[in-house]
C-alpha cells in the first residue's frame, strides 16, 4: 500500500515530460562535454595551460653547461660521494660513442669537453643540493623516488616501445621510455628529450629487438607538475651507450613438427567421435 | 541433504568441458595469425603445439558421453564453475613456454587472471613480449568478459540446456526473452564498442607518432581490456605509456560504457533513454561516484605531491573510474599508488573496487544493485516496524520498469555480499601472514576477489606460491561469485565422499531430528 502511495506521488512530483526532458538535457550535456573534451584534450593538453614548458626550455642550456662540467671535471665519476648511490654505471663509456648533447656538451668528435681550471662548478641557475649529479639506475628512480625528486640523475636503460611527440601540437620533445637494463630489478621511466637527442636512437627495444641502450642526464621528477605528476627525466643530455640490434626468430620447419602431429592427432580423434555419434543414432 | 553428483554427471560434464576447450581453440587462431604476419616464428611453434593440444584434450574429453543429452541444473554448475580453472590450466600453455614467466603457476595466474578479467599480471619483462601473446593475453580477457558460457552459449554449444549455465555465471538477466538472442546481443554489443574505441584510440596513437601497426594492435588490445573492465595492457608503463589525457578519457568512456548492465545497453538502443535515467542502480552508481569523488579528492588535496588541480584532476579521476569499473587501469606507478597517495585516497580506491559498478555488466564486485536491494530491504523493515499491524509494506525499485524487493532477492544479495566480506577478510590476512603491510594486504585481497586488478605490489613475478594460489582462488570464485563455486566444491566434495559415511551422517541427522521431535 505505502510502496503504491509513494509511486504515485513520484509520479506527480516528476512529471513524464519533465524526466524526458531532463534526460535529453542530460544527454546533449554529455555529448557537448565529450567533444570539447576531446578537442581539448588533441589541441590543447592540460600540460600547456601550466605554461611550464618554459622551465625545461630554460633548464635544459643549463644542465648543458653543468653536465658538461660534470663529465670533464670529474672524469669517470660523476656522482658525488654523499649520494650513495653506486651503481657501477660506465659513466665515463658515454664518450666512446656519439654523445649529442644538445650540440654545447660533448664535442662532433664524441669525447667529453674539457674545461680547464674547474671542478663541480656550481650552476648558478640551480639550488646547491642539485649541483650533484646522481649515478643511479633505473630501478633506484623506481622504488626510491623520493630520494632523487628534483636531482639532477643520470641513467642508463633501453629505450623500448615507441617515442611520442610531446602532445600532436607540440613536437620539439619526445618521450622515450628507459627500461632497466638489469633483468633482476625491472622497472621503466619516461624521459622527455629532444628530437636531436631522440634522434640517436636506431632501435627500440620490442619483441625481437633489443632497443639502443642510453645514458641520460636530467632532472628527475618523482611527480612531474609540468606532466601532470607522472615520474620523469627532463633530459639535458643524452649519449648512446650502446646500439641496439635484431635478433629475429629463424624458420626452422622441423621445430612445427610437434604442433602439426598434435593438430592431425586431434583432428583424427574428432573424426573418430563423429563417426562413432553418427553409428549411435 | 547435498546432492551427489553420480558417474553419469561427471561424464556429461566433462562432454561439455571437452566441447568448450575445442571451442577454444578459435581463441588461439588470432595469436596464431598474428605470429606468422609478424614472423614471430618462435611464437608461432607454442601456438600451433597449443591448438594441438587443446583438440586433443576436448576431443577425449568429448569421448567421456558420446550423446550427453540436455544438461541438468546441478551439471551446469559443475560445467560453469570447472570451466574457468579448466579453460585456465590449458590456456597457460603457450605462455609458460613464453619464457616469460617465472614458472606454470605464474603462467596459471596470468591465464585465470585474464579469463576472469582480473587484469593483475606477473608477466617479465612485458615490454619484449611478442604481439601474438599479447594477443593471446587480449582474448582470453574477450572470451573471459563475455563469459565462457555465454560465448559458447551464442554459438549453440549447449543445445538446450543454455538457460542454466546462462544463470549460473553470474548472469541472471535475459535482454531478450531467448537465452541464445540475448548472449549474441552481447556479442555484437562488445564488438561494436570495441570497433569504435579501437577506431578512436588508433588515431590518437597515430597522432603522436606512433607505427600504424603497433598503434593498431595497441589499440584494440587497450580497448577489449577496457570494455571487459578487465585490466591487463601492452607496456609495463600501464597506460600511463601513452602520455595521452586524450588516450586515457576515451578509455574512460569505454570503461564507463562496459560497466553499465547490457540490458539498459538494450533499452537504450531500443530508444528506451528513459530506462537508464529511472534505473535504481544507474542512479546509485552516480550518486555513490560524487560521494567517492569527493572524498578522494578531498584525501588527494592533502597529498604533497598530487594537491595540485591538473595532477589531482588527471591521475584522480582516472584512478577512480579504473577502480569503479574493476577494470584495475594505472596513469600512476605502483610506487606512487603506496607511498605518495594518502591512506584514506588508498582506501577509496579499495573500497570502490570492492563495491563494483552495475550488475550484468562486465564489471566485477559487489555490485551497486545489491547494495540497493539491501538499502530498500532495511528500509522496508523500519517502515514494517513502524506501521499498524494491518499494513503491508511493499518495497520497489526501477530497473527496466518497476521490480518488488522480495526476500528472496534481500537473501540472495546478502549471501553475496557476505561472501565477498569474507573472502576480502581471508585474503587480507593471508597477505598479512605473508609477511605484508595490513593496507597492502587488504587493498590486494580487494583487487583479486573483486576482479579489480589494481595491483599494491604484492602480485609481482614468482611470488610465494600460497598466496599466488589464494588470490587464484579469489579470482577465480569472484568472477563467479561465489554461489556457483561454492556449490561445485560442494558437490565435488561430497561426492569424493564414501557412500556409507554420507549415509551414516544422514541417519544421524534423522536421529537427531526425530529425537527433537519426540
Amino acid at each position: 500500500m505505502r510502496g503504491s502511495q509513494h509511486i504515485n506521488r513520484a509520479s506527480v512530483l516528476w512529471p513524464v515530460s519533465v524526466t524526458q526532458a531532463v534526460s535529453r538535457v542530460f544527454a546533449s550535456a554529455l555529448v557537448c562535454a565529450f567533444a570539447c573534451v576531446f578537442a581539448c584534450s588533441m589541441l590543447l593538453p592540460i600540460s600547456a595551460w601550466a605554461d611550464d614548458q618554459v622551465s625545461f626550455e630554460s633548464a635544459a642550456p643549463a644542465l648543458d653547461s653543468e653536465s658538461a662540467s660534470s663529465e670533464t671535471a670529474s672524469g669517470e665519476s660523476s656522482e658525488p660521494a654523499s649520494s650513495g648511490a653506486a651503481s657501477g654505471e660506465p659513466s665515463g663509456s658515454a664518450s666512446s660513442v656519439s654523445a649529442v648533447d644538445g650540440g654545447q656538451a660533448d664535442d662532433a668528435e664524441g669525447g667529453p669537453v674539457e674545461v680547464e681550471g674547474e671542478e663541480n662548478r656550481v650552476d648558478p641557475t640551480q639550488r646547491a643540493d642539485n649541483s650533484f649529479i646522481y649515478d643511479t639506475t633505473v630501478d633506484s628512480l623506481f622504488s626510491q623516488p623520493s630520494l632523487y625528486d628534483g636531482k639532477i640523475v643520470q641513467v642508463s636503460g633501453e629505450a623500448i616501445g615507441d617515442v611520442f611527440a610531446e602532445s600532436p601540437v607540440r613536437n620539439k620533445h619526445f618521450w622515450v621510455t628507459l627500461t632497466s637494463v638489469d633483468a633482476d630489478n625491472p622497472a621503466t621511466i619516461s624521459v622527455l628529450m629532444s628530437k636531436d637527442q631522440a634522434k640517436q636512437i636506431d632501435h627500440l627495444g620490442r619483441y625481437g629487438v633489443v632497443g639502443t641502450t642510453l645514458q641520460v642526464r636530467g632532472i628527475y621528477h618523482q611527480a612531474c607538475q609540468e606532466h601532470e605528476g607522472i615520474p620523469d627525466v627532463h633530459a639535458s643530455s643524452v649519449s648512446v651507450l650502446a646500439r641496439g640490434y635484431e635478433h629475429p626468430d629463424l624458420l626452422e620447419v622441423e621445430r612445427f613438427i610437434p604442433g602439426v602431429l598434435a593438430i592431425g592427432l586431434g583432428l583424427i580423434l574428432m573424426t573418430i567421435y563423429y563417426f562413432i555419434r553418427e553409428r549411435a543414432r | 541433504m547435498w546432492q551427489r553428483l553420480s558417474l553419469y554427471d561427471v561424464r556429461v560434464v566433462g562432454h561439455y568441458l571437452g566441447v568448450l576447450i575445442l571451442f577454444s581453440t578459435f581463441g588461439l587462431l588470432p595469436p596464431l595469425c598474428i605470429a606468422v604476419l609478424f614472423g614471430e616464428w618462435s611464437a608461432a611453434e607454442r601456438y600451433l603445439l597449443t591448438i594441438g593440444v587443446f583438440l586433443v584434450a576436448g576431443s577425449i574429453l568429448r569421448f567421456l558421453r558420446i550423446h550427453p543429452g540436455r544438461l541438468s541444473r546441478q551439471q551446469a554448475l559443475a560445467v560453469t564453475g570447472l570451466a574457468w580453472l579448466v579453460l585456465a590450466f590449458f590456456a597457460a600453455i603457450p605462455l609458460h613456454l613464453s619464457g616469460h614467466y617465472a614458472n606454470y603457476l605464474d603462467a596459471l595466474f596470468e591465464a585465470v587472471s585474464g579469463l576472469t578479467t582480473t587484469g593483475a599480471s606477473v608477466v617479465s619483462d612485458l615490454d619484449h613480449l611478442a604481439y601474438s601473446d599479447n594477443m593471446w593475453r587480449f582474448m582470453m580477457h574477450l572470451m573471459g568478459g563475455l563469459g565462457l558460457i555465454v560465448v559458447g552459449i551464442s554459438f549453440g554449444l549447449f543445445g538446450k540446456g543454455g538457460a542454466s549455465l546462462f544463470t549460473s555465471e553470474a548472469r541472471s538477466e535475459h535482454v531478450v526473452p531467448n537465452v541464445v538472442q540475448t548472449a549474441r546481443f552481447i556479442g555484437k554489443i562488445t564488438l561494436v564498442f570495441i570497433a569504435i574505441a579501437t577506431a578512436l584510440v588508433t588515431t590518437l596513437c597515430l597522432s603522436i607518432g606512433m607505427e600504424p601497426a603497433r598503434a593498431l594492435l595497441q589499440s584494440f588490445w587497450v580497448s577489449i581490456s577496457a570494455f571487459m573492465t578487465a585490466g591487463f595492457v601492452p607496456m609495463s608503463q600501464n597506460i600511463m605509456y601513452y602520455h595521452s589525457l586524450a588516450i586515457e578519457f576515451v578509455l574512460v568512456l569505454v570503461m564507463l560504457m562496459g560497466c553499465i548492465n547490457f540490458t539498459i545497453h538494450a533499452e537504450i538502443i531500443k530508444g528506451r533513454t528513459r530506462s537508464f535515467f529511472t534505473d535504481m542502480e544507474v542512479r546509485s552508481a552516480a550518486l555513490w561516484l560524487a560521494v567517492i569523488v569527493i572524498a578522494f579528492m578531498a584525501s588527494l588535496a592533502g597529498s604533497r605531491l598530487y594537491s595540485d588541480l591538473p595532477a589531482m584532476v588527471r591521475r584522480g579521476l582516472f584512478m577512480i573510474f579504473a577502480a569503479f569499473s574493476t577494470t584495475g587501469f594505472q596513469n600512476i606507478t605502483t610506487t606512487q599508488l603506496t607511498d605518495f597517495l594518502s591512506s584514506g585516497a588508498f582506501l577509496v580506491l579499495a573500497i570502490l573496487m570492492a563495491v563494483g559498478a552495475c550488475s550484468g555488466s562486465t564489471a566485477g564486485g559487489i555490485k551497486i544493485q545489491r547494495f540497493g536491494i539491501l538499502a530498500k530491504g532495511v528500509v522496508a523493515t523500519l517502515k514494517e516496524t513502524l506501521a499498524p499491524d494491518s499494513a503491508r509494506v511493499v518495497a520497489s525499485y526501477q530497473h527496466i520498469g518497476r521490480r518488488m524487493v522480495t526476500p528472496e532477492l534481500v537473501r540472495e544479495a546478502t549471501t553475496v555480499l557476505l561472501l565477498y566480506g569474507a573472502t576480502y577478510i581471508i585474503g587480507a590476512l593471508a597477505g598479512i601472514a605473508s609477511g605484508y603491510e595490513a593496507s597492502q594486504a587488504i587493498f590486494e585481497s580487494i583487487a583479486m576477489a573483486s576482479n579489480g586488478g589494481i595491483t599494491s605490489g604484492i602480485v609481482v613475478p614468482g611470488m610465494a606460491w600460497p598466496l599466488e594460489l589464494f588470490y587464484l582462488f579469489e579470482m577465480w570464485a569472484g568472477r563467479l561469485e561465489f554461489v556457483t563455486l561454492i556449490a561445485v566444491l560442494i558437490q565435488i566434495v561430497v561426492s569424493a565422499t564414501p557412500s556409507s559415511f554420507v549415509g551414516w551422517v544422514h541417519a544421524r541427522k534423522n536421529d537427531r531430528e526425530r529425537k527433537t521431535r519426540e
